[in-house]
Protein backbone atom coordinates (compact mmCIF):
# COMPACT_ATOMS: atom_id res chain seq x y z
CA UNK A 1 0.00 0.00 0.00
CA UNK A 2 1.45 3.41 -0.87
CA UNK A 3 0.65 7.08 -1.08
CA UNK A 4 0.94 7.62 -4.81
CA UNK A 5 1.15 11.43 -4.77
CA UNK A 6 3.47 11.55 -1.75
CA UNK A 7 6.49 12.62 -3.79
CA UNK A 8 4.71 15.91 -4.60
CA UNK A 9 5.13 17.04 -1.01
CA UNK A 10 8.67 18.13 -0.21
CA UNK A 11 10.15 20.94 1.81
CA UNK A 12 8.24 23.26 4.11
CA UNK A 13 4.51 23.76 4.49
CA UNK A 14 1.91 25.58 6.52
CA UNK A 15 -1.41 24.64 8.02
CA UNK A 16 -4.00 26.42 5.85
CA UNK A 17 -6.33 28.60 7.92
CA UNK A 18 -9.36 30.52 6.65
CA UNK A 19 -7.76 33.82 7.75
CA UNK A 20 -5.13 33.30 5.04
CA UNK A 21 -7.26 32.14 2.08
CA UNK A 22 -7.04 35.52 0.35
CA UNK A 23 -3.35 36.07 1.07
CA UNK A 24 -2.34 32.59 -0.12
CA UNK A 25 -4.06 33.20 -3.45
CA UNK A 26 -3.00 36.82 -3.87
CA UNK A 27 0.57 36.74 -2.59
CA UNK A 28 1.68 33.31 -3.80
CA UNK A 29 3.93 33.02 -0.71
CA UNK A 30 6.99 30.80 -0.57
CA UNK A 31 5.23 27.77 0.86
CA UNK A 32 6.01 24.39 -0.66
CA UNK A 33 2.74 22.70 0.35
CA UNK A 34 -0.27 23.09 2.61
CA UNK A 35 -1.96 20.96 5.20
CA UNK A 36 -5.73 21.28 5.68
CA UNK A 37 -7.84 20.19 8.62
CA UNK A 38 -10.08 17.60 6.98
CA UNK A 39 -13.14 18.30 9.15
CA UNK A 40 -13.23 21.95 8.03
CA UNK A 41 -13.95 20.77 4.49
CA UNK A 42 -16.35 17.91 5.13
CA UNK A 43 -19.18 20.21 4.15
CA UNK A 44 -21.81 20.25 1.41
CA UNK A 45 -20.41 23.47 -0.09
CA UNK A 46 -19.61 27.10 0.62
CA UNK A 47 -16.56 29.25 1.19
CA UNK A 48 -13.99 26.77 2.56
CA UNK A 49 -14.43 24.38 -0.36
CA UNK A 50 -14.55 27.27 -2.83
CA UNK A 51 -11.14 28.51 -1.66
CA UNK A 52 -9.66 25.06 -1.33
CA UNK A 53 -10.48 24.32 -4.97
CA UNK A 54 -8.49 27.35 -6.04
CA UNK A 55 -5.62 26.82 -3.62
CA UNK A 56 -5.32 23.16 -4.64
CA UNK A 57 -4.65 24.28 -8.23
CA UNK A 58 -1.47 25.97 -6.96
CA UNK A 59 -0.18 23.93 -4.03
CA UNK A 60 0.29 20.26 -3.14
CA UNK A 61 -1.93 19.32 -0.23
CA UNK A 62 -2.08 16.90 2.68
CA UNK A 63 -5.18 16.21 4.79
CA UNK A 64 -4.99 16.16 8.57
CA UNK A 65 -7.93 14.95 10.66
CA UNK A 66 -8.97 15.29 14.28
CA UNK A 67 -12.01 12.99 14.49
CA UNK A 68 -10.82 9.56 13.40
CA UNK A 69 -10.66 8.56 17.08
CA UNK A 70 -8.42 5.65 16.19
CA UNK A 71 -7.99 4.66 19.83
CA UNK A 72 -11.64 4.75 20.86
CA UNK A 73 -13.11 1.52 22.21
CA UNK A 74 -16.26 2.29 20.21
CA UNK A 75 -16.67 1.33 16.58
CA UNK A 76 -15.10 3.41 13.82
CA UNK A 77 -17.45 6.02 12.38
CA UNK A 78 -18.07 4.72 8.86
CA UNK A 79 -19.91 7.90 7.89
CA UNK A 80 -16.82 9.90 8.77
CA UNK A 81 -14.59 7.54 6.81
CA UNK A 82 -16.83 7.73 3.75
CA UNK A 83 -16.80 11.54 3.91
CA UNK A 84 -13.01 11.54 4.33
CA UNK A 85 -12.56 9.24 1.36
CA UNK A 86 -14.82 11.46 -0.74
CA UNK A 87 -12.84 14.56 0.19
CA UNK A 88 -9.58 12.79 -0.63
CA UNK A 89 -10.95 11.73 -4.03
CA UNK A 90 -11.82 15.36 -4.77
CA UNK A 91 -8.62 17.03 -3.58
CA UNK A 92 -6.04 14.27 -4.07
CA UNK A 93 -3.90 14.89 -0.99
CA UNK A 94 -0.43 13.39 -0.91
CA UNK A 95 -1.44 11.69 2.33
CA UNK A 96 -4.01 11.63 5.13
CA UNK A 97 -3.10 11.82 8.80
CA UNK A 98 -4.77 11.77 12.20
CA UNK A 99 -3.75 11.34 15.82
CA UNK A 100 -2.75 8.59 18.21
CA UNK A 101 -5.62 9.28 20.56
CA UNK A 102 -9.33 8.87 21.11
CA UNK A 103 -11.89 11.68 20.97
CA UNK A 104 -14.90 10.09 22.66
CA UNK A 105 -16.79 6.90 23.26
CA UNK A 106 -20.33 5.65 22.61
CA UNK A 107 -21.04 8.16 19.86
CA UNK A 108 -19.92 11.27 21.74
CA UNK A 109 -17.18 13.50 20.38
CA UNK A 110 -15.39 15.57 23.01
CA UNK A 111 -13.47 17.31 20.22
CA UNK A 112 -10.18 16.74 22.02
CA UNK A 113 -7.16 14.53 21.42
CA UNK A 114 -7.35 12.34 24.52
CA UNK A 115 -4.51 10.16 25.80
CA UNK A 116 -4.42 6.39 25.47
CA UNK A 117 -3.13 3.88 27.99
CA UNK A 118 -0.06 2.26 26.42
CA UNK A 119 -1.08 -1.34 27.01
CA UNK A 120 -0.84 -4.48 24.88
CA UNK A 121 -4.65 -4.46 24.66
CA UNK A 122 -4.72 -0.87 23.37
CA UNK A 123 -1.92 -1.61 20.91
CA UNK A 124 -3.74 -4.62 19.43
CA UNK A 125 -6.91 -2.54 19.20
CA UNK A 126 -5.25 0.42 17.47
CA UNK A 127 -3.25 -1.78 15.09
CA UNK A 128 -6.48 -3.50 14.01
CA UNK A 129 -8.25 -0.20 13.48
CA UNK A 130 -5.41 1.45 11.55
CA UNK A 131 -5.43 -1.53 9.20
CA UNK A 132 -9.20 -1.25 8.85
CA UNK A 133 -8.96 2.45 8.02
CA UNK A 134 -6.13 1.87 5.55
CA UNK A 135 -8.09 -0.89 3.85
CA UNK A 136 -11.14 1.36 3.58
CA UNK A 137 -9.21 4.36 2.26
CA UNK A 138 -7.00 2.24 0.05
CA UNK A 139 -3.86 4.01 1.25
CA UNK A 140 -1.46 4.19 4.17
CA UNK A 141 -2.26 6.80 6.77
CA UNK A 142 0.05 8.79 9.03
CA UNK A 143 -0.46 8.67 12.78
CA UNK A 144 0.65 11.64 14.87
CA UNK A 145 1.85 11.64 18.49
CA UNK A 146 -0.23 14.00 20.66
CA UNK A 147 0.65 16.21 23.61
CA UNK A 148 -0.54 14.74 26.89
CA UNK A 149 -0.96 15.99 30.41
CA UNK A 150 -1.37 12.71 32.26
CA UNK A 151 -0.37 9.06 31.96
CA UNK A 152 -2.31 6.00 33.02
CA UNK A 153 -1.13 3.67 35.76
CA UNK A 154 -1.98 0.62 33.64
CA UNK A 155 0.42 1.55 30.81
CA UNK A 156 2.85 -1.25 30.02
CA UNK A 157 5.18 0.55 27.62
CA UNK A 158 6.37 4.03 26.70
CA UNK A 159 4.49 6.14 24.17
CA UNK A 160 7.43 5.93 21.74
CA UNK A 161 7.55 2.12 21.94
CA UNK A 162 3.79 2.04 21.39
CA UNK A 163 4.06 4.32 18.34
CA UNK A 164 7.04 2.42 16.90
CA UNK A 165 5.27 -0.93 17.26
CA UNK A 166 2.04 0.52 15.86
CA UNK A 167 3.82 1.79 12.75
CA UNK A 168 5.48 -1.56 12.11
CA UNK A 169 2.56 -3.84 12.99
CA UNK A 170 -0.14 -1.78 11.23
CA UNK A 171 2.17 -0.79 8.36
CA UNK A 172 1.33 2.88 8.75
CA UNK A 173 3.53 5.95 8.74
CA UNK A 174 4.29 8.53 11.40
CA UNK A 175 3.57 12.23 11.54
CA UNK A 176 6.06 13.30 14.18
CA UNK A 177 4.95 16.39 16.07
CA UNK A 178 8.15 17.78 17.50
CA UNK A 179 6.34 20.27 19.73
CA UNK A 180 4.14 17.49 21.13
CA UNK A 181 7.20 15.42 22.02
CA UNK A 182 8.66 18.42 23.82
CA UNK A 183 5.40 19.27 25.62
CA UNK A 184 4.91 15.69 26.82
CA UNK A 185 8.57 15.34 27.79
CA UNK A 186 8.20 18.31 30.15
CA UNK A 187 4.82 17.19 31.47
CA UNK A 188 5.96 13.60 32.10
CA UNK A 189 9.67 14.11 32.69
CA UNK A 190 11.18 11.98 29.92
CA UNK A 191 14.11 12.56 27.59
CA UNK A 192 12.74 13.76 24.20
CA UNK A 193 15.84 12.44 22.42
CA UNK A 194 14.99 8.93 23.63
CA UNK A 195 11.64 9.35 21.83
CA UNK A 196 13.39 10.21 18.56
CA UNK A 197 15.86 7.34 18.92
CA UNK A 198 13.09 4.76 19.35
CA UNK A 199 11.19 5.48 16.15
CA UNK A 200 11.90 3.55 12.93
CA UNK A 201 13.72 5.76 10.42
CA UNK A 202 11.68 4.81 7.35
CA UNK A 203 8.28 5.40 8.92
CA UNK A 204 8.53 9.13 9.68
CA UNK A 205 6.88 10.93 6.78
CA UNK A 206 6.12 14.42 8.13
CA UNK A 207 7.05 16.79 10.98
CA UNK A 208 4.78 19.23 12.78
CA UNK A 209 6.09 22.34 14.50
CA UNK A 210 3.99 24.60 16.71
CA UNK A 211 4.01 26.86 19.74
CA UNK A 212 2.89 26.06 23.28
CA UNK A 213 1.99 27.85 26.52
CA UNK A 214 3.42 27.57 30.01
CA UNK A 215 0.66 27.06 32.55
CA UNK A 216 2.93 26.81 35.61
CA UNK A 217 3.92 23.22 36.34
CA UNK A 218 2.69 22.27 32.91
CA UNK A 219 3.06 23.24 29.33
CA UNK A 220 0.02 23.04 27.07
CA UNK A 221 -0.07 22.52 23.31
CA UNK A 222 -1.95 25.68 22.40
CA UNK A 223 -0.70 26.46 18.87
CA UNK A 224 -1.05 30.15 19.74
CA UNK A 225 2.57 31.29 19.65
CA UNK A 226 5.74 30.99 17.59
CA UNK A 227 7.73 27.77 17.85
CA UNK A 228 9.70 27.85 21.13
CA UNK A 229 13.50 27.68 21.29
CA UNK A 230 13.71 24.19 22.85
CA UNK A 231 11.43 22.90 20.09
CA UNK A 232 13.74 24.31 17.42
CA UNK A 233 16.62 22.48 19.12
CA UNK A 234 14.63 19.25 19.18
CA UNK A 235 13.64 19.79 15.54
CA UNK A 236 17.32 20.00 14.59
CA UNK A 237 17.88 16.67 16.36
CA UNK A 238 14.88 15.17 14.53
CA UNK A 239 16.23 16.33 11.15
CA UNK A 240 19.65 14.91 12.01
CA UNK A 241 18.04 11.54 12.72
CA UNK A 242 15.26 11.30 10.13
CA UNK A 243 16.63 13.51 7.35
CA UNK A 244 14.92 16.10 5.21
CA UNK A 245 11.36 15.08 6.07
CA UNK A 246 8.60 17.53 4.97
CA UNK A 247 7.93 19.88 7.88
CA UNK A 248 5.19 22.40 8.59
CA UNK A 249 4.08 24.97 11.15
CA UNK A 250 0.64 24.86 12.77
CA UNK A 251 -1.02 27.96 14.20
CA UNK A 252 -4.61 27.77 15.42
CA UNK A 253 -5.05 30.75 17.72
CA UNK A 254 -3.76 34.34 17.73
CA UNK A 255 -3.19 33.78 14.04
CA UNK A 256 -0.73 36.38 12.68
CA UNK A 257 -0.53 37.77 9.15
CA UNK A 258 0.63 35.14 6.66
CA UNK A 259 4.00 36.86 6.23
CA UNK A 260 4.94 36.16 9.84
CA UNK A 261 4.33 32.44 9.41
CA UNK A 262 6.22 32.39 6.13
CA UNK A 263 9.16 34.04 7.93
CA UNK A 264 8.93 31.41 10.68
CA UNK A 265 8.98 28.77 7.95
CA UNK A 266 12.24 30.30 6.70
CA UNK A 267 13.67 29.64 10.13
CA UNK A 268 12.60 26.00 9.82
CA UNK A 269 14.44 25.88 6.49
CA UNK A 270 17.55 27.33 8.11
CA UNK A 271 17.44 25.00 11.14
CA UNK A 272 16.94 21.96 8.92
CA UNK A 273 19.70 23.08 6.53
CA UNK A 274 22.17 23.53 9.36
CA UNK A 275 21.23 20.19 10.94
CA UNK A 276 21.67 18.37 7.62
CA UNK A 277 25.03 20.09 7.03
CA UNK A 278 26.22 19.03 10.49
CA UNK A 279 25.05 15.47 9.91
CA UNK A 280 26.74 15.20 6.50
CA UNK B 1 -8.55 -1.63 33.63
CA UNK B 2 -9.90 -2.39 30.16
CA UNK B 3 -9.73 0.28 27.46
CA UNK B 4 -13.50 0.77 27.24
CA UNK B 5 -13.91 1.14 31.01
CA UNK B 6 -11.04 3.59 31.19
CA UNK B 7 -12.45 5.72 28.39
CA UNK B 8 -15.96 5.64 29.86
CA UNK B 9 -14.57 6.87 33.20
CA UNK B 10 -12.47 9.56 31.51
CA UNK B 11 -15.42 10.80 29.46
CA UNK B 12 -17.61 10.85 32.57
CA UNK B 13 -15.02 13.04 34.26
CA UNK B 14 -15.03 15.53 31.40
CA UNK B 15 -18.83 15.61 31.09
CA UNK B 16 -19.97 15.34 34.67
CA UNK B 17 -16.94 15.73 36.93
CA UNK B 18 -17.00 12.11 38.10
CA UNK B 19 -13.72 11.28 39.87
CA UNK B 20 -13.49 7.55 39.20
CA UNK B 21 -10.78 8.09 36.58
CA UNK B 22 -8.45 9.72 39.15
CA UNK B 23 -7.42 6.37 40.64
CA UNK B 24 -6.12 5.25 37.23
CA UNK B 25 -3.89 8.24 36.56
CA UNK B 26 -0.22 7.57 37.20
CA UNK B 27 1.19 9.76 39.96
CA UNK B 28 3.80 12.15 38.61
CA UNK B 29 6.02 14.98 39.72
CA UNK B 30 5.20 18.56 38.88
CA UNK B 31 1.43 18.60 39.11
CA UNK B 32 -1.25 16.70 40.96
CA UNK B 33 -3.70 14.39 39.23
CA UNK B 34 -6.60 16.81 39.72
CA UNK B 35 -4.66 19.54 37.92
CA UNK B 36 -3.77 17.21 35.08
CA UNK B 37 -7.37 16.09 34.65
CA UNK B 38 -8.51 19.71 34.77
CA UNK B 39 -6.52 20.42 31.59
CA UNK B 40 -8.91 18.10 29.75
CA UNK B 41 -12.13 19.08 31.53
CA UNK B 42 -11.47 22.82 31.23
CA UNK B 43 -10.16 22.38 27.70
CA UNK B 44 -13.43 20.72 26.70
CA UNK B 45 -15.48 23.65 27.95
CA UNK B 46 -13.16 26.26 26.47
CA UNK B 47 -13.02 24.54 23.08
CA UNK B 48 -16.79 24.39 22.69
CA UNK B 49 -17.29 27.95 23.93
CA UNK B 50 -14.75 29.09 21.34
CA UNK B 51 -16.36 27.02 18.57
CA UNK B 52 -19.90 28.20 19.30
CA UNK B 53 -18.75 31.81 19.56
CA UNK B 54 -17.83 31.45 15.88
CA UNK B 55 -21.33 30.15 15.06
CA UNK B 56 -23.13 32.63 17.34
CA UNK B 57 -21.10 35.88 17.35
CA UNK B 58 -24.12 38.18 17.76
CA UNK B 59 -25.61 36.02 20.50
CA UNK B 60 -22.33 36.13 22.39
CA UNK B 61 -22.32 39.88 22.12
CA UNK B 62 -25.97 40.18 23.12
CA UNK B 63 -25.64 37.98 26.19
CA UNK B 64 -22.13 39.02 27.16
CA UNK B 65 -19.16 36.66 27.09
CA UNK B 66 -19.71 35.24 30.56
CA UNK B 67 -23.42 34.47 30.20
CA UNK B 68 -22.85 33.06 26.73
CA UNK B 69 -20.05 30.82 28.01
CA UNK B 70 -22.28 29.62 30.90
CA UNK B 71 -25.00 28.64 28.43
CA UNK B 72 -22.59 26.83 26.10
CA UNK B 73 -21.03 24.97 29.02
CA UNK B 74 -24.51 23.89 30.14
CA UNK B 75 -25.23 22.62 26.63
CA UNK B 76 -21.85 20.90 26.33
CA UNK B 77 -22.52 18.91 29.50
CA UNK B 78 -26.19 18.12 28.91
CA UNK B 79 -26.08 17.50 25.17
CA UNK B 80 -22.50 16.71 24.14
CA UNK B 81 -21.51 16.64 20.48
CA UNK B 82 -22.19 13.60 18.35
CA UNK B 83 -20.74 15.18 15.22
CA UNK B 84 -17.34 14.59 13.66
CA UNK B 85 -17.10 18.28 12.88
CA UNK B 86 -17.54 20.82 15.65
CA UNK B 87 -19.06 23.15 13.03
CA UNK B 88 -22.21 21.04 13.13
CA UNK B 89 -22.55 21.17 16.91
CA UNK B 90 -24.73 23.61 18.82
CA UNK B 91 -28.12 23.64 17.15
CA UNK B 92 -29.84 22.91 20.48
CA UNK B 93 -28.51 26.09 22.04
CA UNK B 94 -31.75 27.92 21.15
CA UNK B 95 -33.83 25.37 23.04
CA UNK B 96 -31.55 25.62 26.07
CA UNK B 97 -31.76 29.43 26.09
CA UNK B 98 -35.56 29.34 26.19
CA UNK B 99 -35.32 27.25 29.34
CA UNK B 100 -32.43 29.10 30.96
CA UNK B 101 -33.36 32.74 30.46
CA UNK B 102 -36.72 34.13 31.59
CA UNK B 103 -39.28 36.12 29.59
CA UNK B 104 -38.64 38.13 26.46
CA UNK B 105 -34.88 37.85 26.94
CA UNK B 106 -35.07 34.06 26.75
CA UNK B 107 -37.38 34.09 23.74
CA UNK B 108 -35.31 36.75 22.00
CA UNK B 109 -31.98 35.05 22.67
CA UNK B 110 -33.42 31.75 21.44
CA UNK B 111 -34.63 33.41 18.25
CA UNK B 112 -31.27 35.10 17.74
CA UNK B 113 -29.65 31.65 18.12
CA UNK B 114 -32.04 30.16 15.53
CA UNK B 115 -31.33 33.04 13.19
CA UNK B 116 -27.55 32.67 13.48
CA UNK B 117 -27.81 28.89 13.11
CA UNK B 118 -29.75 29.40 9.87
CA UNK B 119 -27.05 31.79 8.62
CA UNK B 120 -24.39 29.18 9.43
CA UNK B 121 -26.32 26.45 7.63
CA UNK B 122 -26.71 28.64 4.56
CA UNK B 123 -22.98 29.41 4.70
CA UNK B 124 -22.07 25.70 4.53
CA UNK B 125 -24.89 24.59 2.23
CA UNK B 126 -24.31 22.81 -1.07
CA UNK B 127 -23.30 25.03 -3.98
CA UNK B 128 -25.86 25.66 -6.70
CA UNK B 129 -26.10 27.96 -9.68
CA UNK B 130 -29.08 30.25 -9.22
CA UNK B 131 -31.81 30.10 -11.83
CA UNK B 132 -31.56 33.08 -14.22
CA UNK B 133 -34.19 34.68 -16.43
CA UNK B 134 -32.48 33.30 -19.54
CA UNK B 135 -32.95 29.75 -18.23
CA UNK B 136 -36.69 30.33 -18.67
CA UNK B 137 -36.61 32.02 -22.08
CA UNK B 138 -37.14 28.88 -24.09
CA UNK B 139 -39.81 27.29 -21.93
CA UNK B 140 -42.90 26.69 -24.03
CA UNK B 141 -45.80 28.82 -22.69
CA UNK B 142 -47.95 25.70 -22.41
CA UNK B 143 -45.53 24.26 -19.82
CA UNK B 144 -45.45 27.26 -17.48
CA UNK B 145 -48.39 26.23 -15.34
CA UNK B 146 -46.72 22.89 -14.60
CA UNK B 147 -43.27 24.24 -13.75
CA UNK B 148 -42.04 23.63 -10.23
CA UNK B 149 -39.26 25.69 -8.78
CA UNK B 150 -36.84 24.79 -6.02
CA UNK B 151 -35.12 27.08 -3.58
CA UNK B 152 -31.33 27.11 -3.33
CA UNK B 153 -29.85 24.63 -0.83
CA UNK B 154 -29.62 26.00 2.71
CA UNK B 155 -32.37 28.56 2.23
CA UNK B 156 -34.73 28.78 5.18
CA UNK B 157 -37.80 30.69 6.22
CA UNK B 158 -37.92 31.57 9.92
CA UNK B 159 -40.81 32.94 11.92
CA UNK B 160 -39.50 35.41 14.51
CA UNK B 161 -41.64 37.13 17.12
CA UNK B 162 -38.98 39.24 18.84
CA UNK B 163 -36.51 41.93 17.82
CA UNK B 164 -33.73 39.29 17.49
CA UNK B 165 -32.76 40.55 14.03
CA UNK B 166 -32.21 44.07 15.45
CA UNK B 167 -29.81 42.55 17.99
CA UNK B 168 -28.03 40.72 15.18
CA UNK B 169 -27.75 43.89 13.09
CA UNK B 170 -26.37 45.86 16.02
CA UNK B 171 -23.68 43.23 16.60
CA UNK B 172 -22.85 42.80 12.92
CA UNK B 173 -22.48 46.55 12.34
CA UNK B 174 -20.82 47.24 15.68
CA UNK B 175 -23.66 49.50 16.81
CA UNK B 176 -25.26 49.96 20.21
CA UNK B 177 -27.70 47.12 20.93
CA UNK B 178 -31.46 47.74 21.25
CA UNK B 179 -32.55 49.00 24.67
CA UNK B 180 -34.30 45.73 25.49
CA UNK B 181 -35.61 42.45 24.10
CA UNK B 182 -39.12 42.90 22.75
CA UNK B 183 -41.69 40.30 21.83
CA UNK B 184 -44.57 41.09 19.48
CA UNK B 185 -46.30 39.79 16.37
CA UNK B 186 -44.34 37.24 14.47
CA UNK B 187 -42.78 38.06 11.13
CA UNK B 188 -41.28 35.81 8.49
CA UNK B 189 -37.64 36.01 7.38
CA UNK B 190 -35.95 34.41 4.41
CA UNK B 191 -32.27 33.39 4.63
CA UNK B 192 -30.30 32.17 1.62
CA UNK B 193 -26.84 32.12 0.11
CA UNK B 194 -25.88 33.42 -3.31
CA UNK B 195 -22.38 32.41 -4.36
CA UNK B 196 -20.38 32.96 -1.15
CA UNK B 197 -22.53 35.64 0.51
CA UNK B 198 -25.42 34.90 2.87
CA UNK B 199 -28.47 37.19 2.64
CA UNK B 200 -31.67 37.63 4.59
CA UNK B 201 -34.75 39.77 4.36
CA UNK B 202 -38.19 40.11 5.85
CA UNK B 203 -41.06 38.56 3.92
CA UNK B 204 -44.56 39.91 3.42
CA UNK B 205 -47.21 37.35 4.34
CA UNK B 206 -48.17 36.76 0.72
CA UNK B 207 -44.60 36.03 -0.32
CA UNK B 208 -43.99 33.81 2.72
CA UNK B 209 -47.04 31.75 1.75
CA UNK B 210 -45.84 31.60 -1.86
CA UNK B 211 -42.39 30.34 -0.83
CA UNK B 212 -43.95 27.79 1.51
CA UNK B 213 -46.02 26.55 -1.44
CA UNK B 214 -42.90 26.22 -3.60
CA UNK B 215 -41.13 24.28 -0.84
CA UNK B 216 -44.05 21.88 -0.65
CA UNK B 217 -43.79 21.23 -4.39
CA UNK B 218 -46.56 23.47 -5.72
CA UNK B 219 -46.40 24.20 -9.45
CA UNK B 220 -46.30 27.74 -10.83
CA UNK B 221 -49.95 27.30 -11.80
CA UNK B 222 -50.86 26.32 -8.24
CA UNK B 223 -48.92 29.31 -6.98
CA UNK B 224 -50.97 31.62 -9.23
CA UNK B 225 -54.15 29.96 -7.96
CA UNK B 226 -53.04 30.51 -4.37
CA UNK B 227 -52.38 34.19 -5.06
CA UNK B 228 -55.76 34.49 -6.81
CA UNK B 229 -57.51 33.52 -3.60
CA UNK B 230 -56.44 36.90 -2.19
CA UNK B 231 -56.64 38.99 -5.38
CA UNK B 232 -58.40 39.07 -8.77
CA UNK B 233 -57.06 36.46 -11.20
CA UNK B 234 -55.46 38.98 -13.57
CA UNK B 235 -53.52 40.73 -10.81
CA UNK B 236 -52.60 37.36 -9.27
CA UNK B 237 -50.73 36.37 -12.45
CA UNK B 238 -48.97 39.71 -12.45
CA UNK B 239 -48.13 39.27 -8.77
CA UNK B 240 -46.75 35.77 -9.42
CA UNK B 241 -44.61 37.14 -12.25
CA UNK B 242 -43.37 39.95 -10.00
CA UNK B 243 -42.41 37.52 -7.24
CA UNK B 244 -40.69 35.23 -9.73
CA UNK B 245 -38.71 38.14 -11.16
CA UNK B 246 -37.58 39.15 -7.70
CA UNK B 247 -36.56 35.60 -6.78
CA UNK B 248 -34.60 35.31 -10.02
CA UNK B 249 -32.87 38.61 -9.35
CA UNK B 250 -31.94 37.60 -5.82
CA UNK B 251 -30.72 34.13 -6.72
CA UNK B 252 -33.24 32.37 -4.53
CA UNK B 253 -34.19 29.69 -7.04
CA UNK B 254 -31.86 26.98 -8.19
CA UNK B 255 -30.86 26.43 -11.80
CA UNK B 256 -30.54 23.20 -13.66
CA UNK B 257 -26.85 22.88 -14.40
CA UNK B 258 -23.62 21.04 -13.95
CA UNK B 259 -24.16 18.08 -11.70
CA UNK B 260 -27.80 18.92 -11.12
CA UNK B 261 -30.59 17.11 -12.83
CA UNK B 262 -32.82 19.42 -14.81
CA UNK B 263 -35.77 17.28 -13.83
CA UNK B 264 -34.79 17.50 -10.17
CA UNK B 265 -34.43 21.24 -10.08
CA UNK B 266 -36.95 22.60 -12.53
CA UNK B 267 -39.53 19.94 -13.02
CA UNK B 268 -42.29 20.30 -15.61
CA UNK B 269 -45.45 18.40 -14.75
CA UNK B 270 -45.30 14.95 -16.39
Amino acid sequence: MSNSAASAVRGFGLGLRSEHYGAVLAERPRIDWLEVLSENYLLPGGKPLHYLERIRERYPLVMHGVSLSIGSASRLDRGYLRALKGLAARFEPAWISDHLCWTGIEGINLHDLLPLPYTEEALRHVVRRVREVQDFLGRRILIENVSSYLAFACSQMTEWDFLARLAEEADCEILLDVNNIYVSSVNHGFDPLAYLEALPLQRVRQFHLAGHSDRGGFIVDTHDAPVAEPVWTLYAAAVARFGNVPAMIERDARIPPLGELVAELDRARAVAGAALARAA
Amino acid sequence: MRLAQLQRAFQAHVLSGSNAIGAHVAPARGAETAMRLAVYAEGYDARLVEALAVTYPALERALGQERFADCVRALAHRRPSRFFSVRRYGRELAELLEGELPGARGRGAAELARFEWALAEAFDAADARPLAAQDLEHIDPSRWAGLRFELVPGSQTLSLATNAVCWWQAAAHDRAPPARWRAGRSSMWLIWRRELAVYFRRLAQEEARALAALRSGASFGALCAQLARCAPAASASLRAATLLKRWLGEGILVAPGAGLSRRARLRPRP
